[in-house]
């Protein structure tokens, strides 16, 4: 490879680079959604049978 | 003699668990038909489209870069958060942001910038290099939140750059508050929604008083 093209490669334009970045975001989103659920279910574990809870209000 | 006593725990056995998941199979289904479907919130951004008259007016051919966007740990979850005591929050599973709420307020307030300033060249960090940004406008959300009994408060420090990124041209910290017109929470998210507006509208003032003299 030549620097030219290792330099198209890293570029802002770049489709790799495009890709990296939403795979990343989808990544990041990922593991949000893991810990909103564990958060949920350490704080309401009879969820998994009962389903959720009603409001309170 | 051991080995029909064996076939028969092993039967035996079998029955408990056919009986056991029959159970949980019921519970489950009684249950499952119970959990009530939640609601989904979204902030909106200013009804105003630019017209083709004010565009012509002003044409502030401002591009300003929207970036990097902080918010509280506690505020970044699906769950809409309400302040019930003085340091206790409340979550609620049922009304819930549609998207994470820091999407939501970042394109909320690029739109409603690109409204006021107007202007159509809005990039939210992080953007290109050859985007020349002429304004940076940084937030750092210190307190966005509501109550469903009281007022909604909306506490923001931020800083406005100029082409030169060393120095800021602006560094300040302002609180909105509205008063919502209900109390529920379709109310408590619109008077979110309006103290965001008035956030962008004195940032677009800001930006207005750094452009107006040059053209």
């Amino acid at each position: 490879m030549t620097l030219k093209e290792i330099e198209e490669f890293i570029s802002e334009e770049s489709p790799l680079r495009v890709d990296l970045t939403n795979s990343l975001e989808e990544l990041s989103a990922a593991a949000r959604s893991m810990r909103i659920l564990a958060d949920y279910l350490e704080r309401h574990p009879e969820a998994l049978i009962h389903g959720k809870a009603g409001p309170r209000r | 003699m051991a080995k029909p006593d064996h076939g028969g725990d092993m039967r035996l056995r079998f029955i408990h668990v056919k009986v056991f998941c029959a159970v949980v199979l019921l519970i489950w289904q009684w249950s499952c038909a119970h959990t009530e479907s939640a609601r989904f919130y979204v902030l909106n951004s200013l009804p105003g489209v630019h017209s083709e008259n004010t565009m012509k007016e002003n044409p502030a051919k401002v591009v300003l870069g929207i970036g990097p966007i902080k918010l509280p740990e506690y505020l970044d979850r699906p769950q809409i958060m309400s302040r019930s005591g003085g340091n206790e929050l409340e979550y609620t599973e049922f009304h819930q942001w549609a998207e994470p709420l820091k999407d939501n307020f970042a394109r909320v307030l690029g739109e409603n910038l690109s409204v006021l300033i107007p202007t159509n060249r809005i990039y939210f960090f992080p953007w290109k290099r050859s985007a020349g940004i002429d304004f940076q406008l940084e937030v750092d959300v210190i307190r966005f939140e509501g109550s469903l009994e009281g007022d909604s408060f909306f506490t923001v420090r931020w800083t406005l750059y100029g082409k030169d990124r060393s120095q800021p041209l602006l560094l300040e910290k302002s609180t909105f508050r509205q008063t919502p017109a209900g109390k529920d929470y379709e109310a408590m998210v619109s008077a979110l929604n309006q103290t965001l507006e008035q956030f962008s509208r004195v940032v677009a003032k800001a930006i207005h008083s750094f452009i107006s003299p040059q053209t």
